[in-house]
């Protein structure tokens, strides 16, 4: 119930803010919540609008079929303890059947209104944006304005300031790009069909071309498998391993990618191992939380949250993605489809 | 007979020279940026600003010639009133305007909106950019292809 109670303050606290001001005002939102918040969300509507502000914090950190998988769980054993003890004394005890009737028409009521609440999450995320980026914008153009116009009247402290500011703006506007990438990759429905895993790996090869060339990479890859998949999630994936890849190289080697396939009993292991400056075994589960950079903000650019948007793609397709590594050597990231090597 | 609503205009009216963009937003900082932009890829370009959408509607449906009206319109979309998709669902659905250039000028970059914006008749959808530099290629652009380039419905 402590869920609820925060859930309360924090729908208590949004007067007079925009939507995502009180979405970054509220944040960060504890993290553990399930099937209380989701309670908390049906018993009032105005109540389930705040509170779905909150819960758009974590939602990104927990894939939506987590959430879900969790609040049916507990659902279940829920609805069918009250649907079995809350007869009234003296009635006969409800029969198994009809127990599991009311649980199962219990259930798909929420199951739908949470596929609503994902919608509007995802409408919230574009309105987020939207916010988000029209300051932001207005930051960068006007501290180019300031250069361009008055970089004669400026001295070298007020150039650098400035030089901060808008670097520092270009910086946010891509984490929230990313941010949303990740909402995104979090939730809606997959497209499932056969996807012959070269396509989307040339496709994400030819959208870091750049970048690729810039840091003379080389990838070397054997042949990929067809596997049901969302085709363009799975681009998403290989272009942040790659970029991973480019952001993680050793200075002083040439770097290097290579991408193998292995045969597992059942299972296809796709291993993506560069030559970089890999990390710490302790840190192998770490990496894929958002937001988590290894080494300092000079040694690596990006947003930090590349690897976790890769984890939440493969785990929404129930594939595993772990990394291994030895420091200043490599790092290996495996991708185990289970069952994609049986012959059925 | 034009409307009398405001047109905020800094150079003074002149069809038979000049190219005339009309830019309907509400935000004047970004019209701000834009005008710069606009003024250093051509300072013979007219830039016309509307901020309001209710306005912008009867002042372009206020022409009785094509050969008046503007080259083209540059419309946000999230506006208070009257949003950008109304708009252009007004523009489209007259016929002195039907066959204005509209190119939608937005921050969104949802798949859904651009679809919208296209099959509402829209002629291109362009996110807004975040540096000058970005936004001065925009004007260049628009200025090379839609001012120069392209043969349009009022100059036939």
């Amino acid at each position: 119930m402590t869920q609820i109670a925060k859930m309360t303050e924090v729908g208590a606290s949004t007067g007079g803010f925009s939507p995502c001001e009180s979405f970054l005002n509220n944040a960060p939102f504890n993290q553990g919540s399930s099937y209380e918040a989701i309670q908390g969300l049906t018993s009032d509507f105005r109540f389930s609008i705040d509170a779905q502000l909150a819960w758009s914090w974590f939602m990104p950190i927990y894939p939506v079929e987590n959430v879900i998988r969790l609040s049916v769980d507990d659902f279940c054993t829920s609805v069918a303890g009250e649907a079995c003890t809350g007869t009234a004394p003296g009635t006969k005890q409800m029969t198994d059947t009809a127990c599991n009737d009311a649980a199962i028409g219990a259930l798909r009521a929420k199951v739908s209104e949470l596929e609503a609440l994902n919608e509007r999450l995802a409408q919230f995320a574009y309105a987020a944006a939207h916010d988000l980026e029209e300051p932001l914008r207005k930051i960068r153009q006007y501290g180019d304005l300031l250069v361009e116009d008055h970089s004669a009247t400026l001295n070298k402290d007020g150039q650098f300031y400035v030089n901060v500011m808008t670097s520092s703006a270009q910086r946010l506007s891509s984490l929230v790009k990313n941010l949303l990438q990740f909402a995104s990759a979090s939730q809606g429905d997959l497209v499932l069909k056969p996807v012959d895993l070269e396509k989307p790996f040339q496709k994400a090869l030819d959208d870091v071309q750049h970048p690729l060339e810039e840091v003379g990479m080389v990838t070397k890859m054997g042949s990929l498998p067809t596997v049901q998949c969302d085709e363009m999630l799975v681009q998403i994936v290989f272009n942040n391993l790659v970029l991973n890849a480019i952001k993680y190289r050793a200075p002083g080697r040439s770097p290097e990618m290579t991408i193998a396939l292995a045969e597992d009993g059942d299972d296809l292991v796709l291993s993506f191992t560069d030559n970089g400056i890999g990390f710490d075994k302790s840190e192998a589960d770490r990496i894929f939380e958002p937001f988590v950079r290894l080494g300092s903000k000079s040694e690596a650019q990006g947003t930090g949250i590349g690897l976790a948007i890769c984890r939440t793609i493969c785990e929404r397709h129930n594939w595993s993605l772990t990394a291994s590594g030895i420091k200043d050597s490599h790092a290996r990231f495996e991708i185990r489809i289970p069952g994609a090597n049986r012959n059925d | 007979m034009k409307s009398a609503f405001r047109v905020q205009t800094e150079m003074t009216e002149n069809h038979t020279h000049r190219k005339c963009v009309v830019i309907i937003d509400d935000d004047d900082e970004d019209v701000f940026a834009v005008r710069r932009a606009f003024s250093k890829s051509d300072p013979s370009i007219d830039l016309k600003h509307i901020s309001d959408g209710v306005a912008a509607v009867d002042y372009l449906l206020s022409y009785t010639d094509y050969s008046d009206l503007p080259d083209l319109v540059l419309l946000d979309i999230k506006m208070p009133g009257m949003n950008g998709f109304e708009i252009l669902r007004a523009l489209r659905s007259s016929d002195i305007s039907r066959h204005l250039p509209i190119i939608m000028f937005s921050t969104s970059a949802s798949p859904k909106e651009i679809r919208q914006a296209y099959s509402g008749g829209a002629n291109a959808h362009l996110i807004k950019p975040n540096s000058m530099s970005e936004l001065q290629e925009f004007a260049q652009a628009i200025a090379v292809f839609w001012l120069s380039a392209a043969t349009l419905p009022n100059r036939g």
